[in-house]
């Protein structure tokens, strides 16, 4: 160290210009490792996908409720040419719809079946519609009386294997990005530990499939899959589609061996 | 002992001793700081949340914040951490080090922001409290990948916050010098926190090398910088070698002494400076009041000792900061044998008056 150097004291107005100028120096030297860290961080990192969500942006929708493998709004044009969307349906927050649906059947008799029109926040991505019932209860618009439908037919079982990642469906296809992987894993146990429906995300050669994950019987298994989401898992089970939305039914204990 | 202008009527030096407690006491040069601190901090955060709308225009709002405030707070504090050893390498970098802490309270205030966005958009709106998610959620603390790396973020941003909070010279003051430096040398612990939290989380899932290979320069930045300082460090600190007594000891000759600086040894548990000026000599100790600063490594400013890192001034006959000032440090008696500087290393009480030691023209007493 020179000890023959201007000496700085903070309280003085005057900085040395020994000082000022290494300083200014270092200045400059911050400002181009802040600008290429920031170049190389943003350029390299995994691109998000198209998924949307906008929160706040609601939207009315009519179609027909499916309770069936998980609350869905098939929604119908009413053109035959044209297939029925299935709408997936999720709650405000990290819930699912289950509460909801139920408070709304208590002052409206039991809606399956039945022509509804809902409010809430669309979901969209991959080929996949979701809603968020953002108000609620007060989600709920009107109930038509014209007709009350059969639940639709699913389509046959077939034992399957897969590979892939435990999901929440909400987050993944738009709410989050990205709402997938490790950075992921706390928010996705939380939604699916709130209802929202578990969904395995796998890939074949079309691209991503996502199947609603149930238990053996159809019921649902969220409180057992939480151990295993966000993670590399292979399931086996029966898959069948139901209400335009895969299903794989499966005995949670294969996930513990 | 001449006295060259009238420090003890100086405005700035009166609060910045602590006289007078101000939430922020300012200045020319903290106003320059924070300007110059602010100006980066926001064209950072401005460049990195453009070059996230070119680069990846899906990206959310919330998520862009998350990761811009990550950065930028990571930058700042390795740049916090390299002000110390920068300081110790070469005076001329102590601007950087005068008002550390408002970088230090600057890059809290962004990890916080990333620490509260995070928690809203992962952990609220849910079926438990969003602190209980956050501890709770992934229970996979047996597992280095797997493992719950918000809990080390929380953590390392809790001690951001004490750092933070008590980084006022108030809190000096009360806490004591020991204790303050205590909490203060926990961001070490902090910075490990963060680098494994970053490790554990984010590059779980970004898996370009790109990001480890970041990680690494700043790491071995930080770690090489301390420890060329310390190397340095050690080898200008003397080292005993001939005792007259029990507690005298030969230090240097008074040639080894540059005028109106220091020369700073350890003998057991005392970290001794002695200072020429003026043909005299006096030794105090080496370790000042305000942040424990190196004494030593200052020079003698208007017949005051003067530390180097934030100004604090010490009379070198008394150790005693001049009135109104009440600091006070410990003094050590001196004996010179021709050009031979011996000191007793038995230190006499804070502030205990012990006359300097003249030096004759022939360098002796």
């Amino acid at each position: 160290m020179d000890r023959d150097k201007e000496f700085y004291i903070g309280w003085r107005d005057k900085t040395p210009s020994s000082s000022r100028n290494l300083i200014k120096m270092f200045i400059l030297a911050i400002f181009t490792i802040g600008i290429i860290s920031s170049v190389l961080i943003v350029y390299f990192q995994k691109p998000f996908n198209q998924h949307q969500f906008t929160f706040g942006n609601l939207a009315e929708v009519e179609g027909i409720l499916h309770k069936f493998p998980k609350p869905i709004l098939e929604i119908n044009s009413g053109d035959a040419n044209i297939e029925s969307k299935y709408v997936l349906l999720v709650g405000y927050g990290k819930f699912g719809t289950d509460g909801i649906i139920a408070e709304m059947e208590k002052e409206n008799g039991d809606l399956a079946g039945k022509r509804i029109k809902l409010i809430g926040s669309p979901i969209k991505g991959d080929g996949k519609s979701l809603l968020e019932l953002s108000k609620k209860k007060e989600s709920l618009l009107q109930v038509y009386d014209d007709t009350t439908l059969s639940p639709n037919s699913p389509s046959p079982k077939i034992n399957v294997t897969l590979s892939g990642e435990i999901i929440d469906p909400k987050c993944y296809f738009g709410v989050m990005k990205p709402g997938e992987g490790k950075i992921h894993k706390s928010c996705a146990i939380r939604c699916i530990s709130g209802g929202i429906p578990a969904v395995f995300k796998s890939a074949d050669s079309m691209g991503f499939k996502y199947s609603i994950i149930l238990g053996e019987n159809g019921e649902g298994i969220n409180e057992k899959l939480l151990d295993y989401v966000a993670e590399k898992v292979t399931i086996s089970g029966f898959a069948y589609t139901a209400n335009g939305w895969d299903v794989i039914q499966i005995d949670p204990k294969q996930l513990d061996q | 002992m001449v006295i060259i202008g009238n420090p003890f009527f100086n405005n700035n030096i009166n609060v910045l001793m602590g006289i007078n407690y101000n939430a922020v006491q300012w200045n020319k040069n903290k106003k320059t700081y924070d300007i110059i601190l602010w100006v980066f901090i926001l064209f950072i955060m401005a460049f990195m949340m453009s070059l996230q709308v070119i680069f990846h225009p899906t990206i959310t709002l919330e998520t862009s914040i998350i990761r811009t405030t990550a950065i930028t707070a990571f930058l700042l504090l390795h740049i916090i951490l390299m002000i110390g050893p920068l300081c110790r390498l070469d005076q001329r970098f102590l601007p950087l080090l005068y008002n550390r802490r408002h970088l230090g309270v600057s890059m809290f205030f962004l990890a916080l922001i990333h620490g509260l966005f995070c928690i809203i958009q992962f952990h609220s709106l849910g079926d438990v409290s969003p602190l209980v998610s956050l501890f709770t959620s992934n229970g996979d603390y047996d597992s280095f990948s797997d493992f719950p790396f918000q809990v080390l973020g929380f953590l390392a941003l809790i001690i951001l916050f004490i750092m933070a909070a008590t980084s006022h010279d108030f809190w000096l003051k009360n806490l004591g010098p020991h204790m303050w430096k205590f909490l203060h040398m926990m961001v070490y612990f902090a910075y490990i926190l963060i680098i494994v939290h970053i490790l554990t989380g984010a590059l779980q899932y970004e898996s370009n090398s790109i990001y480890v290979l970041l990680i690494a320069v700043g790491f071995v930045s930080i770690s090489s910088l301390h420890l060329y300082a310390g190397i340095k460090a050690n080898k200008t600190d003397l080292t005993i070698v001939n005792s007259h007594n029990k507690s005298l000891h030969f230090v240097c000759t008074v040639e080894e002494i540059q005028d109106d600086c220091a020369k700073t040894f350890s003998y057991n548990n005392e970290d001794i400076a002695i200072f020429k000026y003026n043909d005299q000599l006096s030794a105090v100790s080496n370790i000042c009041k305000h942040q424990m600063g190196p004494l030593g490594e200052g020079k003698i400013i208007d017949g005051c000792i003067t530390c180097p890192w934030h100004g604090y001034q010490y009379l070198p006959e008394n150790g005693q900061s001049p009135p109104p000032f009440n600091e006070k440090i410990k003094t050590y008696q001196l004996m010179l044998i021709e050009n031979q500087i011996w000191v007793d290393v038995i230190p006499r009480p804070e502030g205990t008056t012990i006359t300097p030691v003249k030096i004759l023209q022939d360098g002796s007493r």
